[in-house]
C-alpha cells in the first residue's frame, strides 16, 4: 500500500513537470496588471548593476531603449515584453558575474 | 625601412625556430617563486604538449602557425604587406614636433626607437598600467595636445612604426614581485582573462587556449602564447590597422558582451598579463591579419 | 500495485506525447529549425558544428550526426542546447535556453531539427 502511494506521488510529479516543460512561461496575465515603468524601473536598476560589474550583454541596453520606443508610440505590451527580457538579460549577467568571481580559478592552467 | 629585407622581416622571424629550452631555461630560477612565471610557464608547456610540431616561435604568426593554406596566402601578402603605409604615416606623425616644440621622442626612452619590448609596465608612482598606446596620448596630454582615438587611425599608426622599429626585440614585460600593486594588476588580468563573459559564456581560454587551432565557421582560432608579439595589425576583416585592444573590443563582441573603454584598467591589465605571457618571443608587428 | 504502475506509466506518456512529437515534426517546422541552426544570429550551431546541408562549417564541437542514436531521448538534446553545463560543467557551449540566446519556441523548433539529423 505504502508502495502505491509512493508510485502515485511520483507519477503525479512527472505529470506535473511535464506540464511545465512545455509551459513556455506566458506572462502575459502579470503584464496586463504591471505598468511599463515599473518594469522599465526594474530593467534600468538590473542594467545598473551588471554595468558596475563591468559584464553587460551586447542587446540589452538596445533592448531596453527599444522598449522606450515602442512605449512612447503606444505600444504598451512590446514596451513591457522588451524592458522584461532586458531585466532578465541584465539580471543573468550579474548571476553570471557572481558566479564567475570563483569560477575562473579552477580553470587556470597549472604545470 | 624601405627595404624588402626590412619589410619582410615578419616573414624572417617566423623562420626562426627556438628551441623550448630557452623559453623554459631563462627563466627556470624565477619559477620556484608562485605567479607570473609559473603562469606563463604552464601556458608555454600547454601548447607545446598539445602542438609538439609546432615550434615554438611560430605561435607568434598565430592561426598561420596551424594553417597551411592560411599561412601562403599570409606569406605572399608579406610581399607588399598592407600596413606598410600605416607604418610610413607613423613615422611622419612620430617625427613631426607638437606645437610647443617638443616631440613623442621626449616623452620615451630611446627616443622612442626599439622600445616597445617594455610595454605594458606597471608605473609605480600612477600605481596602474601603462601600455604604448596610452602612452602615446599621456605624451600627447603632458604637450597640450588633444588625445586620439585608441583603436585605429593616427595612434594606430604611430604604435605601428614604434612597433616596426622594435622588430626582432624579446618581449620582456616585468611583474615586480614586491609591489603588491604591480601583482595585482597582474591578477586581474589573469582572472579577465579566464572568467566566462557575454551571454555566450566565453572566456578568453575557450576559444585561445581550449580551441586553438580549431575552425569557428572558416576562421582558425590562434592561441594565446604570442597573442601580443605583432600589433597593431591590419586585418582584412577590418579593412585598416588596429590596436590589440581593438581585437579586445571584438572578441567582446563576439561572445555578445558588451566591449568596455579602450584603455579601460581592465583592458590594460588583461594587455599586461596577456603580454606578459608573450614574454621571451620576439616582437614581430605589424603584422597582417585575416 | 502492477496495475497502479501500468496506469501512471499510461497517464504519463498519453499526456506528453502531444506536448513533445505530435507525432514527426513537419518539413515546414524542420525548415524553420534548420534556418535557427544555420543563422548566425540565431543558433550559429554551424560556427561550430559539421552539419549536413550547410557550409563553412566549424570544427569547435562534434559533426552533428546519428543524433538519435546519441540522445535517444528528445528531452536529453533539448535539455543539453537549453544549457549543456548542467551534464558536462566545463562545455564551451553557450547555454542557449539558460541565457535566453534563442526563444523557448526556438528551442523547440532547433531541436526537432537536430533531432532528425
Amino acid at each position: 500500500m505504502k508502495n502505491n502511494f509512493v508510485l502515485l506521488i511520483v507519477s503525479a510529479f512527472l505529470f506535473a513537470g511535464c506540464g511545465q516543460a512545455t509551459d513556455t512561461g506566458d506572462e502575459s496575465q502579470d503584464m496586463a496588471t504591471t505598468s511599463f515603468a515599473d518594469v522599465y524601473a526594474a530593467a534600468e536598476k538590473a542594467l545598473a548593476e551588471a554595468n558596475a560589474r563591468r559584464n553587460v550583454w551586447s542587446k540589452t541596453e538596445e533592448m531596453l531603449s527599444d522598449a522606450k520606443t515602442a512605449f512612447d508610440n503606444g505600444d504598451d505590451d512590446a514596451a513591457i515584453d522588451l524592458a522584461t527580457e532586458a531585466k532578465l538579460q541584465a539580471e543573468l549577467a550579474v548571476t553570471q558575474a557572481d558566479f564567475e568571481e570563483d569560477a575562473w580559478r579552477s580553470r587556470v592552467l597549472a604545470e | 625601412m624601405s627595404g624588402r629585407t626590412e619589410r619582410t622581416m615578419g616573414y624572417r622571424v617566423i623562420k626562426k625556430i627556438l628551441p623550448l629550452s630557452i623559453f623554459i631555461g631563462l627563466t627556470f630560477a624565477a619559477s620556484a617563486m608562485a605567479g607570473p612565471e609559473e603562469d606563463r610557464l604552464a601556458i608555454v608547456k600547454y601548447y607545446a604538449e598539445r602542438f609538439p610540431d609546432v615550434p615554438l616561435q611560430e605561435f607568434a604568426n598565430g592561426l598561420y602557425a596551424f594553417d597551411e593554406d592560411a599561412r601562403e596566402q599570409w606569406i605572399e601578402m608579406e610581399d607588399f604587406p598592407p600596413y606598410e603605409i600605416a607604418i610610413e604615416d607613423g613615422q611622419a606623425l612620430f617625427e613631426a614636433p607638437f606645437a610647443n616644440g617638443k616631440s613623442y621622442a621626449d616623452c620615451f626612452a630611446n627616443g622612442g626607437i626599439g622600445v616597445r619590448q617594455d610595454y605594458p609596465y606597471f608605473d609605480t608612482d600612477a600605481g596602474e598600467v601603462m601600455t604604448l598606446e596610452l602612452m602615446i596620448n599621456r605624451c600627447r596630454e603632458s604637450n597640450g595636445e588633444e588625445l586620439l582615438p585608441y583603436q585605429i587611425g593616427d595612434l594606430a599608426a604611430i604604435s605601428a612604426y614604434m612597433a616596426y622599429t622594435s622588430r626582432g626585440n624579446t618581449i620582456n614585460v616585468k611583474v615586480p614581485q614586491d609591489n603588491p600593486a604591480a601583482v595585482a594588476a597582474y591578477e586581474t588580468g589573469k582572472q579577465y582573462y579566464y572568467t566566462r563573459r557575454g551571454q555566450l559564456n566565453f572566456a578568453c581560454i575557450s576559444c585561445h587556449l581550449q580551441s586553438a587551432g580549431l575552425k569557428l565557421r572558416a576562421d582558425r582560432l590562434s592561441s594565446s602564447l604570442g597573442h601580443a608579439t605583432h600589433w597593431p595589425v591590419y586585418r582584412s576583416k577590418w579593412g585598416e590597422i588596429g590596436t590589440l585592444q581593438k581585437r579586445f573590443a571584438e572578441c567582446n563582441v563576439q561572445v555578445f558582451s558588451k566591449p568596455l573603454e579602450a584603455q579601460s584598467i581592465e583592458y590594460r591589465n588583461l594587455e599586461y598579463f596577456l603580454t606578459y605571457m608573450s614574454n621571451g618571443f620576439e616582437l614581430n608587428g605589424p603584422a597582417t591579419r585575416r | 500495485m502492477r496495475k497502479i504502475l501500468t496506469l501512471s506509466l499510461l497517464v504519463f506518456f498519453t499526456s506528453v506525447q502531444p506536448g513533445l512529437a505530435d507525432d514527426a515534426p513537419t518539413a515546414e517546422a524542420l525548415e524553420r529549425g534548420k534556418a535557427i541552426a544555420f543563422t548566425r544570429a540565431k543558433g550559429n550551431c554551424l560556427a561550430c558544428h559539421l552539419i549536413q546541408g550547410g557550409e563553412l562549417a566549424g570544427n569547435y564541437g562534434p559533426p552533428l550526426l546519428l543524433m538519435k542514436t546519441r540522445f535517444p531521448d528528445r528531452a536529453d538534446l533539448r535539455a543539453q542546447i537549453w544549457d549543456a553545463s548542467v551534464r558536462e560543467p566545463t562545455t564551451r557551449m553557450p547555454p542557449y535556453g539558460r541565457h535566453r540566446i534563442l526563444t523557448e519556441d526556438e528551442i523547440d523548433l532547433l531541436v526537432d531539427f537536430i533531432h532528425s539529423l
